[in-house]
């Protein structure tokens, strides 16, 4: 047992070297391997504006997550505001739309020439989303549900005791909330700041939609604009993207330090009564909701569903956009490529992700848990930065680039950690006694795995394979990198029709996309009776 | 001091009723245990007295002051009421000190720094903690974070001290000593307590008066030697 258990261990290890290490050791090794090619890209004038923005924008935007997201999370969790659970599902809800489509959907909304919410104001409008500050607003308002989640589930989890001890104290609502859920909550709020960090920094089809026409550039646009450049295209990308990698994660070596939660039996928490700060409170909700989430997708579904563009009144509304662009043979064949790329992606990271949670929950093999660490750097380091490290890897001797295959290489890469972690914590509640009674009935390898692991993790399977769907279908950056025009997935296809000012194209595939996501989304949480999905 | 007054007290959570009519009188100066077995009420009837749950119905008075009535739409906050409380999980705060956990009812109501420190290390000391001042919970043993609760209880000095099951996380020998040592402060100080607990012998050996619940009804009250022989203590016993 111990030596099979060893030998799918070296099997999962030279998966995950090859898929995710391997290439970005590559990436180093050209950047140091470039020399003054190294220097002059990395101390140039460029990088540092570039590395200023990225620095103002990652701020910024983590401020306003976590300006967004603590306080709804506080007042689902803890007062007596109505509608939570409504609330709950409305606001998480930009946690599964990708960012450049958050930026599509603020595009048509805030174009200071087009945009529906300039439209009022003639000739200019107030808002202009081309801006640092336009840029800002896109992302925090699609990020923040990180910050939401995370202090939402540290608010539940936190023995409610410890806030009615206050109470009986002596001290009111809001001062519980100062001297005891705020600071019980700070390495929630600290390790969900580092995640929007991490991902405004390393995110790229927004930056680069709103950051070209801004005249703004940011680590991740500029080391693809290197990319696509001249000879020593690859070197410069290269080189700058240490620097991206190094940025990105550096929120992760910021650990928060936890307070050992002592936990009494769960009992339900003495909700803060709001009194006349109710309405007001669920108000504010609701406006958090319509801005962040109905406002762009509204924006999104009603530009697909225009006849003339720029005209609002009910007898422009159609649904005939929708046959016309999937008719266009690119189009469809984007949306097919996409859909079965991701289906086979979440089906092989379902596979190795099992593998890995096996290893890491039921064996004491030594570096099982280097080998779960070692899965999630890819999904931590920017999606350019990985692009670059797979093309190094997979040009020669085996030829995988402007193939689809790289595609498949490249989701499995970035997103098997999503499903292993959903995995370890469903291997986990297996109790040991059930394998091991099949084994002693003579069970062994795929019969044991199919008759009686598969039935008892099978909603763990189940949403380990919809979290790397829905990221995989629509993902852009790598997408946009590694494939040439012959071969086009759907975030790849919005990309290159925005640029080409195709807006009511471009929000007819949104709009396919969003319907998807969203509808996985809803199917997993139904499925998993609401333990996985947001 | 205070004597503790609930009258017709009714609450049900999700529409299943967890006390029915509960009418309690805390005699002042009384040490009176609520027992009965796990969700029989005792818990709920504990957190309506200090406010943490509003009844559906009914009225508590503490003293001479009405603190909630549900038909005259009264209802007094939780930190307005000057109740002390010490919660099954200790809820001793993990982002502060030994001092700080203790010091904090005090803090809450303006107390100056000096002043704050005497008071407190004087309650400490009664609960046998001195020296451990600056400690963090996450280095105290449960016995030792258990005396921060009860100091944090007591630091305020007040007429009404709520238990709920204060020692049912500690080994056997620490709770027989604890038990000793609340029942000595009680007598020193002559604050009102109302008690909380499952554990019979344990009701038995630390109270005046004992109350035992079952389904959100008062089963039967009295001394403990009164209800010595009572058949709901006798059988109880037997099965465990």
């Amino acid at each position: 047992m111990r030596a099979r258990g060893r030998a799918r261990f070296w099997i999962a290890s030279l998966a995950i070297f090859v898929l995710g290490v391997l290439p970005l050791l590559l990436v180093l090794r050209k950047a140091l391997g470039a020399g003054d090619v190294f220097t002059e890209t990395v101390f140039s004038e460029d990088a540092l504006d570039a590395l200023l923005a990225t620095l103002h924008l990652a701020l910024g935007t983590t401020l306003l997550a976590l300006l967004l997201g603590a306080p709804a999370a506080w007042l689902v969790t803890r007062t007596d505001v109505p509608w939570k659970g409504f609330f709950g599902t409305l606001l998480t809800t930009p946690y599964i739309v990708p960012p450049y489509i958050a930026a599509l959907a603020w595009i048509t909304l805030a174009d200071p020439a087009i945009g529906f919410l300039n439209a009022p104001f003639g000739e200019s409008g107030p808002f202009d989303i081309f801006s640092m500050n336009g840029l800002i607003w896109v992302m925090g308002t699609s990020l923040y549900p990180y910050v939401f989640l995370t202090v939402r589930a540290a608010l539940e989890s936190a023995d409610p005791s410890l806030e009615d001890a206050a109470r009986m104290s002596g001290a009111g609502p809001w001062r519980v909330v100062k001297d005891v859920a705020f600071p019980l909550a700070r390495p929630a709020l600290l390790s969900s700041g580092g995640l929007v960090f991490m991902a405004t920094a390393s995110a790229f089809g927004a930056p680069v939609l709103i950051g070209n026409r801004a005249g703004i550039d940011f680590l991740s646009t500029r080391v693809v604009d290197l990319w696509n450049d001249d000879l020593q295209g690859i070197a410069r990308a290269s080189s700058l993207a240490c620097v991206l990698f190094a940025f990105a994660l550096v929120p992760m070596l910021l650990r928060a330090r936890h307070h050992a939660v002592l936990t009494g039996k769960a009992s339900q928490p003495t909700l803060v009564r709001l009194g006349r700060a109710r309405r007001p409170m669920q108000l504010l909700l609701c406006l958090l909701g319509f801005v962040a989430v109905v406002l762009p997708i509204g924006a999104i579904a009603l530009t697909a569903c225009l006849r003339f563009a720029g005209d609002l009144s009910l007898s422009n509304l159609t649904l005939e956009k929708f046959p016309e662009v999937l008719g266009a043979a690119a189009n469809a064949r984007a949306l097919w490529n996409s859909l079965w790329l991701a289906a086979a992606a979440a089906t092989a990271c379902v596979a190795l992700g099992f593998l890995i949670a096996w290893l890491q929950v039921k064996t004491r093999l030594r570096g099982r848990h280097l080998l779960a660490g070692l899965a999630a750097l890819p999904l931590a380091t920017p999606g350019s930065v990985l692009a670059i490290g797979l093309f190094l890897l997979w040009v020669s001797p085996i030829r995988l680039v402007y193939t689809v295959w790289i595609l498949l290489v490249a989701y499995v890469a970035k997103h098997v950690a999503l499903a292993a972690r959903a995995l370890a914590e469903g291997v986990g509640a297996v109790d040991d006694a059930l394998p091991d009674a099949a084994r002693m009935s003579g069970a062994r390898g795929w019969f044991l795995f199919r008759t009686v692991w598969a039935p008892l993790v099978m909603p763990a399977l189940v949403a380990g394979w919809f979290l790397v769907f829905m990221p995989a279908f629509s993902e852009l950056t790598m997408s946009v990198m590694l494939t040439d025009t012959e071969i086009e997935t759907i975030g790849v296809r919005m990309y290159r029709m925005r640029e080409y000012k195709s807006p009511t194209q471009a929000s007819v595939l949104a709009t396919i996309v969003l319907g998807l996501v969203i509808g996985s989304n809803l199917l997993l949480r139904k499925l998993s009776g609401g333990r996985y999905g947001v | 001091m205070s004597d503790v007054r609930c009258e017709g007290l009714t609450k049900s959570f999700d529409g299943t009723p967890v006390l029915k009519g509960f009418d309690l009188h805390v005699a002042s100066g009384a040490f009176v245990s609520l027992l009965g077995a796990s969700g029989c009420g005792k818990t709920t009837a504990l957190r309506l007295v200090a406010g943490l749950e509003t009844p559906d119905a009914g009225r508590i008075t503490v003293g001479e002051r009405v603190v909630c009535d549900v038909a005259k739409g009264v209802f007094v906050a939780p930190e307005a009421r000057r109740i002390g409380m010490v919660f099954q999980s200790y809820a001793v705060w993990p982002h502060m000190t030994v001092l700080e956990n203790v010091a904090y009812p005090l803090r809450v109501r303006g107390v100056a720094r000096a002043e704050r420190e005497a008071e407190t290390r004087r309650i400490l000391e009664i609960v046998g903690l001195d020296g451990l001042e600056a400690r963090r919970p996450a280095q105290l043993s449960g016995g030792q974070q258990q005396r921060v609760a009860l100091a944090r209880g007591l630091i305020m000095q007040p007429d009404v001290l709520l238990l709920d099951e204060p020692l049912s996380n500690l080994d056997a020998k620490l709770r027989l000593k604890m038990r000793r040592d609340i029942r000595s402060i009680q007598q020193a100080t002559g604050f009102t307590v109302l008690y909380v607990t499952h554990d019979q012998e344990e009701a038995l050996a630390i109270s005046d008066r004992l109350v035992i619940l079952e389904a959100g009804e008062i089963l039967a009250h009295g001394t403990p030697d009164e209800l010595r022989e009572h058949p709901f203590l006798a059988p109880v016993e037997d099965a465990s």
